[in-house]
This record gives structure tokens, C-alpha cells and sequence, in this order.
């Protein structure tokens, strides 16, 4: 046991020496893996298409069979930019929140976003009887009517923490008006699930495990300008983000609006996390996650730095699991959210333990 | 005593002597029986199942139930048949079962078999019924045993209106299904049978509730047999319980003599003038298609199309990849699809705009099971359908084929215009 801990090499002051080449060179790193994972996406899928193909249809040729022309331009693409997206907008999100909260364990969905937007799908899927009349104009299990029910029900969640948050002093008491109203609205759902017939849980499942593919080009006209905004946000914010590390009262004295700053932390956090479950699920895992990942890495927590590192590797890690779940070879599908926690939960365990050596821990 | 031997015999005109003098004997005798002063006299062995009431002398030499069903393409369940009762083995409670289920059938007035090895008993033929699908539904009707109904687990998904008449009468109760039945109901109203469906995920189930609380249920799982014969077969089962043996294989003939009939029409069809067919539809990115040991499967073929994953050795749908559909069905001729809530083609770009790459989207030849729907949004597809299968190979035949049956029209399948 010591002898495995003792192999583990740490870094007295290493990470001090190696400063700003190490991390400028890890975005340059990152940017271009990002890159070629997204070209990775686009050319392995569960359909065989030959590389020189794929080159002649992502340069505007003629692919030799028509339905791979679709494949690549119709599916493949818009997949691979919604992973990106996704990843990069729950990352960055993620981030927000464990600074504004100063708990590692934060994620997006720690104001009960998730909570919201199940509920409203569930609605939508389980509480078939009730609503029938005004789904069957929609497609009951349509697309855009699971969009539309998720937008509803995280809004209205995050609408409510948003109004408190206004209001509300301390970070703390944000925190579990968040996690208690996550609690009663996934107590709803289980009443809904309880009393449905298998074919609807069925389908209400295949929504919880989360995908990137279901995103269609028109759908992302609306998904790439809202996060893109989200993101915008997220870098205009890294002064006070910074700032918060040290504490509320401190912000506070160094001139920081933190009631203000909270707001609009919780806006865009509530507009990228909401925007992504409701087009592509609740994906777990990457929130949570890829923040430790960064700071691991980067052994910093300067948010000029973090805020794009999270972004690229939320999209990177993103582009890499979307690519093992669609299993290039096989005709079937992995559910995402197993893949990204399944293989990227190792991967962040031993960097993390790696970088911040085994006797430290998140809080100190 | 009422009655004496010598009143019995005495009277009668000459021209109904014979059949008189018959039908008194018998009184006479049965009298006599009771009365215990004489031995038992063999009767006359029935010439039908008792479908209503119970034996009231025994005899352990009859054989009570003449009429007989034998199986012919269901493989899920076995009948067989003894003198005063029947066993009736459920192999298939849901696919790939582990485990099966014995059900001593016992005729009523008589004893239960001395070894019943653990299985459930249930008098027959039964006088009320529960059901926990609307499949069964079906063979109620069929069999002229709806007044014999009082419980369904949803009104919502009750096609049937002579079924309805009776829920908006007040006659049937609704008991739901799976973890959320209302056992307290059930045990109120009691019925000597609940016929429930058996579901692999063992917490959909409502059986093991049930025979807990005493209640007589049994597993009734047409969907596990790969072809719809073998679906509509299991209308032997429910009639098991009826005594309508008979009856149900009569029935379940014409049936298959009308499907074949069907069938054979499109036998010799060279497959290049056969359709290619695509099944099933998109939820989010994965596509639920029929598996190719699936009775959609098996129907097109029948029907003369070709089923583009009849290789496939799944029954149940298989979950596949959006490119993987697209590149082998994007330019298939017709899809069959089952969403209740389609009615035409627009609906399905609602749903997803994915689906307008495909040639039998813009071909307009897309077909949905939900014709028969009424005012609840219940679907007969799933209840008159079960015991319909020639009408659903007709269906089908009419889709691909048209010129084969030219006056047939559509009762199933709705083309989505």
C-alpha cells in the first residue's frame, strides 16, 4: 500500500517553475485534440465509411453512395458540434458552480435544472392520459415536444432560484433551496414513473441516458448562438469568479458587486445546463468532472486560464465518449451518459490523484 | 320424496314415448342416486364442455371434457387434457423465461387432483374475469364471454364498445396493473380468474401480487410467440377456462385458413417484385426496429415484401444506430410504423426531421397501426387485431400489393397522407 502511494511522484514545486509555458502549451494541447476528436466523430460512426470519402464530401464532392453524403452531413456533423457544444457549456458550468459555491461536488445541475427539466419530460412521456389532446398535434414523442416540456421545467426551477438568488445573502442557503426543490421535483417523477405502463418509462429512460445525435441542423441554429452566449458570459466573468475564490467577504471588499455577480453566475449557468438537457438529455458526469480535470492539469485555479481550458476539454471529453458510445463498427448504440462516467471516471480519478498527491484533499 | 320409480315410468303418450320415457329415467335415476338406495348407474357421457355450472354427480370414468383444442403454432403454452381436468403449462411466461407456470384446471363438482406438485388451482369454467390486457379482451368477445367481465386494468385502453357499453354501465371495474394494481379492488370483487400479461422486467409484473393474495391469476403472453397465428393461438388458453375448447379451435381454423388462403397468393412471388420494407421509428438517436424473428417480420414476408432485417434473429425490437437505419433502409419502398399519435406525414417531421430523408417518406408510402382508434385513444389494433390476423395479412398484402386484393380495404393500417 505505502509502496504504490510512494511511486506516486508529486511535484514539490514544479508546477511554480513550469508556469505559463506548461499551460499555454496544454490549451494549444487541448485546442488541437479537439480538433481531430471532432474529426475523429465525423469519420467513424456505426455505418463503414472510407476516409477518402469522407474528405470527398466534407470538401463538397460526390460520395459514391448517396446515403453516406447524409450520414456524414446530416448526422455526423451536427453531432460532433452539439458534442462540442455540450461539453464545453456543462464544463464551463460546472465550473461556475463549484467556485460560487466552493463545493467540489457542484455540477450544473446543482439548482435543480435537471430536476426541472425531467419534470417536465416526464410529464410529457409519462402523463400520457392527461395531456393527450394538445400532444397529438405536437407527436407525443416528437423531438421538439421534448425540448419544449424540458425548457419548461428547468425555467421554471432555475426562474425560481434565479428570483432568490436576488434576494438571498448567503451562497449556502441558495445551495440547498436548489437541492430541495431538485428533491420534490424528482419526487414527482417517480410518482409519474410509478404509475406508468412499461412503453413510457421505456421512453422516458431513453431521454435520462442523454445524446448528442438527436440534435438536427435547424435545432442547432437555436442551440449554438444560446450557449454560445452562455460561454460569453462565462469569460466576461472570470475578474469576480477569481475574486469569489477568496471568499465572499472578500469579493465583497475588493469591490465586487457578489449579489450581482451571483445573478448572472446563476443565469448563464441555468441558460448553458438548461439549453443542453433540453436538447440532448441530462448528460452527467462532464460537469463535475472536467473542472477537477483542468485544475489538475493546469495546478491553478485562475479562471482566466480555467474558463477556457474547462471549455476545450468539456468538448473534447464530450467528442471522445460520444465516439465510444456510437461504437464505429457495431449497428447499435451505447447510452452516453454510461459511456462518459464509465470511462472518463478513472481517467479524472487518477489524474486528480496524480497532480494533487493522495494525502490532499478538494476542500483544503 | 317427490318423485317414485313407478310414477316415472307410467306416463306418456305413445309418439314421445321414446325421448319421455328417457329424460324421466334419467330424473328417476339421478333421484334414486341421491336418495342412496341404489348403486351409482354410469351416466351417459357428456356430449359437450359444461360451459356454465358445475357437475353435480361425479364420475370418475367420464371424460367431461370431449371437446379438446390442440396447438398448432403457439409454442409458449401446453393444454393437456384429463378426465375432469386439464393442465395447462404456460412455457413462455415472457421471452427467454427461465421459469414456467402450471395451472390445474379442475372441472367444477369434481375432486382436485390428489398431486397437484405445487400448481395453482382454478375451478372451471370460470363466471368472472379480470383482465390485465386488452388482448384478452379480444378473446372474450370472440368467445361471447364478455357478460362474464368485471374488471380491466385501464377503461382508457378499451376499444371493444360492447366492452365500453358495459364500463359506462358500471359493470366493469378498473384495477390497473404491474406494482400499482389496486389489490384491495380485486379482492373485493373476487373473480374466480385474472388473466395477466408476463413481463422479463420482474417489476412490471402483476402476478406475483396477486397469487400472493390468494387470487387466481394466470399468465396470458400472446406477444412472446413469433408470428401472429401463433399470437391469435392463444385464444385456446382464455377459452381453456370458458370450456370452450371447441369453440376456440373451430375458430382459430377459420383463422389460419383465411391467413393461409392469404399467404398463398404471394408464395411464388419472385423477390424482385417484392417491396423492401423498413419498420419502427426513431426515439432521439436510436431506431426501435422489429427484430427479424419478430411477427412484423414474419407478416411482410407473408405478405410478400421483403424485410430488411429479416436476417436478424431478434423477437423483440432491436435498438440501432440512426446511420445504421439510414444506410440500409433510406431507400426502402414502404415503412410500417406504430406511433399512436401519427396520422400523417407532417406529424413525423414534427417529430423528427430526420425522417424526410427516406424514400418511403417522400414516396408517401408510410403506413401506421392506428386506424382503429376511438374517443379514449384506445387502438383495436392491439385488442380486435389479435384474433384478426388474416385481416392483418390482408392489410399488409394490400399495402405491397394492391392489385392482389383489390376489394379489400384497410381496417389496421392508416397511410399517413
Amino acid at each position: 500500500m505505502s509502496a504504490t502511494l510512494d511511486t506516486v511522484h508529486v511535484p514539490p514545486t514544479a508546477s511554480q517553475t513550469r508556469s505559463d509555458l506548461w499551460r499555454w502549451s496544454l490549451l494549444g494541447g487541448l485546442a488541437i485534440a479537439l480538433v481531430a476528436a471532432f474529426f475523429l466523430n465525423v469519420a467513424f460512426g456505426s455505418v463503414r465509411i472510407p476516409l477518402s470519402e469522407i474528405i470527398t464530401i466534407l470538401t463538397g464532392g460526390e460520395a459514391s453512395k448517396p446515403s453516406w453524403s447524409y450520414i456524414v452531413l446530416a448526422f455526423r456533423l451536427p453531432k460532433a458540434l452539439t458534442a462540442i457544444l455540450a461539453g464545453a457549456a456543462l464544463a464551463v458550468s460546472g465550473l461556475q458552480m463549484q467556485t460560487l459555491f466552493r463545493n467540489p461536488l457542484a455540477d450544473p445541475y446543482i439548482l435543480g435544472i435537471n430536476a426541472g427539466a425531467s419534470l417536465g419530460v416526464a410529464l410529457v412521456v409519462l402523463a400520457t392520459g392527461a395531456a393527450t389532446g394538445f400532444l397529438s398535434n405536437v407527436g407525443l414523442l416528437g423531438d421538439l415536444s421534448l425540448i419544449a416540456s424540458a425548457i419548461a421545467g428547468a425555467s421554471l426551477v432555475t426562474g425560481l432560484v434565479i428570483v432568490a438568488a436576488r434576494w438571498l445573502r448567503h451562497a449556502m442557503t441558495l445551495l440547498i433551496l436548489g437541492l430541495m426543490l431538485g428533491y420534490a421535483t424528482s419526487a414527482i417523477v417517480s410518482i409519474l414513473i410509478y404509475f406508468s405502463v412499461p412503453e413510457q418509462i421505456q421512453a422516458y429512460i431513453a431521454w435520462t441516458f442523454g445524446s448528442f445525435g438527436g440534435v438536427t441542423w435547424r435545432q442547432l441554429l437555436i442551440l449554438a448562438p444560446v450557449i454560445g452566449a452562455g460561454l460569453l458570459l462565462a469569460v466576461l466573468l472570470t475578474k469576480p469568479l477569481n475574486a469569489l475564490l477568496l471568499g465572499e467577504a472578500y469579493a465583497r471588499s475588493m469591490g465586487v458587486d457578489v449579489q450581482r455577480v451571483r445573478f448572472w453566475l446563476i443565469a448563464g449557468t441555468s441558460v448553458l445546463a438548461g439549453a443542453v438537457t433540453a436538447f440532448c438529455g441530462p448528460i452527467a458526469f462532464l460537469g463535475v468532472a472536467i473542472p477537477h480535470l483542468c485544475r489538475a492539469l493546469l495546478h491553478s485555479s485562475d479562471h482566466r486560464l480555467l474558463v477556457p481550458a474547462t471549455l476545450l476539454m468539456g468538448g473534447l471529453a464530450a467528442l471522445l465518449a460520444d465516439l465510444v458510445a456510437s461504437m464505429p463498427g457495431s449497428r447499435t448504440i451505447l447510452p452516453l451518459n454510461a459511456v462518459t462516467a464509465l470511462l472518463g471516471a478513472p481517467i479524472v480519478v487518477w489524474i486528480v490523484l496524480r497532480r494533487d498527491g493522495p494525502r490532499s484533499d478538494f476542500s483544503s | 320424496m317427490p318423485l317414485s320409480l313407478p310414477t316415472c315410468l307410467a306416463d306418456g303418450q305413445l309418439p314421445l314415448l321414446l325421448l319421455r320415457q328417457l329424460v324421466l329415467s334419467l330424473l328417476c335415476l339421478l333421484v334414486l342416486a341421491g336418495d342412496g338406495w341404489a348403486d351409482k348407474p354410469a351416466a351417459a357421457p357428456p356430449a359437450m364442455n359444461l360451459t356454465n355450472g358445475c357437475v353435480e354427480h361425479y364420475d370418475p370414468n367420464v371424460d367431461y371434457f370431449p371437446e379438446k383444442a390442440t396447438l398448432a403454432y403457439a409454442k409458449g403454452f401446453a393444454l393437456q387434457y384429463f378426465k375432469h381436468y386439464k393442465v395447462l403449462t404456460v412455457t413462455m411466461p415472457w421471452p427467454e423465461a427461465k421459469e414456467s407456470f402450471r395451472y390445474i384446471l379442475v372441472q367444477c363438482g369434481t375432486p382436485v387432483p390428489e398431486d397437484t406438485g405445487g400448481a395453482q388451482v382454478i375451478e372451471i369454467p370460470i363466471r368472472s374475469i379480470a383482465i390485465l390486457s386488452t388482448t384478452h379482451l379480444s378473446h372474450l368477445e370472440l368467445l361471447g364471454a364478455l357478460d362474464r367481465l368485471v374488471a380491466v386494468s385501464t377503461y382508457d385502453n378499451v376499444y371493444s364498445p360492447a366492452a365500453r357499453r358495459r364500463i359506462d354501465a358500471g359493470q366493469v371495474a378498473e384495477v390497473g396493473r404491474g406494482p400499482s394494481i389496486n389489490l384491495e379492488t380485486l379482492l373485493d370483487l373476487n373473480p374466480d380468474l385474472v388473466t395477466a400479461v408476463g413481463h422479463d422486467q420482474p417489476q412490471y409484473n402483476s402476478h406475483p401480487l396477486l397469487s400472493n393474495a390468494g387470487v387466481h391469476v394466470v399468465i396470458n403472453s400472446e406477444y412472446v410467440e413469433p408470428n401472429l397465428l401463433g399470437r391469435s393461438e392463444w385464444l385456446k388458453l382464455t377459452a381453456a377456462f370458458l370450456n370452450q375448447d371447441g369453440r376456440s379451435q373451430h375458430l382459430f381454423a377459420g383463422m389460419v385458413q383465411r391467413y393461409q388462403g392469404y399467404a398463398a397468393q404471394l408464395r411464388d412471388l419472385p423477390t424482385a417484385q417484392k417491396p423492401t420494407v423498413l419498420g419502427g421509428f426513431l426515439q432521439r438517436d436510436v431506431w426501435y426496429v422489429p427484430g427479424g424473428d419478430s411477427y412484423i417480420a414474419q407478416l411482410v414476408a407473408d405478405a410478400g415484401g421483403v424485410y430488411l432485417w429479416a436476417n436478424d434473429a431478434h423477437r423483440a425490437s432491436i435498438p440501432l444506430s440512426f446511420e445504421a437505419v439510414y444506410e440500409r433502409a433510406g431507400d426502402a419502398d414502404v415503412w410500417f410504423t406504430s406511433n399512436q399519435d401519427w396520422f400523417k406525414r407532417a406529424d413525423l417531421l414534427a417529430a423528427n426531421q430526420r425522417y424526410a430523408a427516406f424514400k418511403a417518406f417522400r414516396d408517401k408510402r408510410v403506413y401506421n397501426n392506428n386506424a382503429r382508434l376511438n374517443d379514449y385513444q384506445a387502438n383495436d389494433y392491439w385488442e380486435a387485431g389479435i384474433v384478426e390476423p388474416d385481416v392483418q395479412l390482408a392489410d399488409v398484402i394490400k399495402i405491397l400489393h394492391p392489385e392482389i386484393l383489390p376489394d379489400h380495404t384497410l381496417k389496421y393500417y392508416r397511410w399517413l397522407p
